[in-house]
């Protein structure tokens, strides 16, 4: 037998009021599948991109209100994406590929209580089942739409 | 510049290019790039090796709460339960024919084989098997991982087997079909055939043991199915210089969902 893979990050950053992550890998044939998560070690408070039903997701959750899900384009198994969300008070962005943002206005309280970082899972929870090649942080900061656009889009 | 800060949070400002703008943490696990968090800094709870693969198909096998990364990136997959019992070939005794890893079955079929070697390559227990060709027919051989009905299964249930084989000597360059294939066998009430998939025949080669990974994938098909075996199945058409010359290898059977090899506990 083969144990599931929990990996997370020692020493991770403080988190702001603003956050910002990315990921890139080759689609899962997993349903649902993590890609990575900030998050104060529950479900209750986190931020996370990931795969649903063969597209590409991301999600944040703030003192167990509910959760706030974007659905952005197709991301099919074994085919390459790139994807970002990016969050701040009221503001829920989720970039794939460098098409146009799919965009949400929660109720949030951002952030502060963020302190892991969960990578390919979440943790124990939704493991990828594939390659994960690149993963960035922005703890702080909201990082504009043209700009995650230009860093998700798939260059050929 | 770039701010190091408590190792570089405090983000890039544009002193390293690859770095994706302003990100305080950029982990390139794929070309080995990182910034803001070193690779060192994964902490990695799996309690049991694992394998991964690179770009060049070679397989490597990772101890227990290490990150798999390879030029492919960061690996991370669920739990896996391998239904070969012996999938690293344990208990083989040389000898012609020899005595077949424990559970294993070598149904000679127009071909004849001895057992030649057992050994590691790579840190993959392997199964030396000689093949002795009798004709420049279709000769053939099945190779089945386990006893007939001891993986259950049902009906429309995906399986996957898979396996390292290599050739050891002789060749494989004679007429087509020869070659290698993965099957997965549907069994029904008495271990009666009920039907196969399989992938190939592929060729082998003598190149290193971890870069010839072979699996088939099959969705069960009969209402009657009780369960599945797994196997390979070696078609020799062969030059008659080749018929008493040609042995593969075998190594890490794996019988399930579709995942990266599993080794099984070593047997005895």
């Amino acid at each position: 037998m083969r144990a599931t893979d929990v990996i997370t990050l020692n020493n991770p950053p403080n988190f702001g009021a603003a956050t910002t992550l990315f990921g890139q890998a080759i689609g899962s044939p997993k349903n649902p599948a993590i890609v990575l998560v900030a998050s104060d070690g529950t479900i209750n408070n986190r931020c996370q991109i990931h795969e649903y039903q063969n597209n590409s997701h991301s999600a944040i959750q703030s003192n167990v209100t509910s959760v706030s899900d974007l659905s952005g384009a197709p991301w099919l198994p074994g085919i390459r994406g790139k994807i970002a969300v990016a969050i701040s008070d009221g503001d829920h962005t989720l970039v794939f590929n460098g098409a146009a943002p799919a965009t949400a206005s929660p109720a949030y309280a951002a952030g502060p209580t963020f302190n892991q970082i969960a990578i390919g899972n979440s943790p124990d929870h939704f493991p990828w089942d594939g390659y994960l090649e690149r993963i960035a942080i922005w703890p702080g900061t909201r990082v504009p739409n043209a700009t995650l656009r230009a860093i998700t889009t798939l260059i050929t | 510049m770039y701010g190091l800060g408590r190792v570089g949070h405090l983000g890039n400002s544009g002193g390293l290019g690859w770095v994706l703008p302003g990100a305080s943490i950029d982990m390139n696990f794929k070309d080995g790039l990182y910034y803001g968090a070193a690779a060192s800094q994964l902490a990695v709870s799996r309690a049991s090796a694992a394998y991964a693969d690179d770009l060049g198909g070679n397989w490597s096998q990772f101890a227990s709460n290490v990150a798999r990364i390879t030029n492919k990136g960061l690996l991370s997959e669920e739990s896996r339960t391998n239904s070969i019992r012996n999938n690293s070939g344990q208990g083989a005794i040389l000898g012609t024919p020899g005595t077949p890893p424990t559970n294993w079955q070598v149904l000679s079929q127009t071909i004849t084989s001895s057992i030649v070697g057992v050994g590691s390559e790579n840190g993959i227990d392997y199964v030396d098997i000689r093949l002795n060709g009798n004709t420049a027919a279709i000769d053939h051989i099945n190779i089945y991982f386990e006893s007939t009905g001891q993986i259950a299964a049902g009906q429309g249930q995906t399986w996957a087997c898979s396996s390292f084989t290599k050739l050891t000597s002789g060749t494989m360059s004679g007429l087509a079909p020869t070659g290698l294939q993965p099957i997965v066998e549907e069994r029904g009430a008495g271990g009666t055939f009920l039907g196969f998939g399989a992938t190939g025949p592929l060729t082998l080669t003598n190149a290193a043991l971890t870069t010839q990974r072979w699996a088939a994938i099959y969705t069960t098909l009969s209402a009657s199915i009780q369960s599945v075996l797994p196997g390979i199945i070696i078609f020799f058409k062969c030059q008659p210089s080749d018929r008493h010359n040609t042995a593969v290898r075998v190594a890490v059977a794996r019988a399930g969902g579709v995942s990266s090899p599993l080794q099984s506990v070593r047997l005895g």
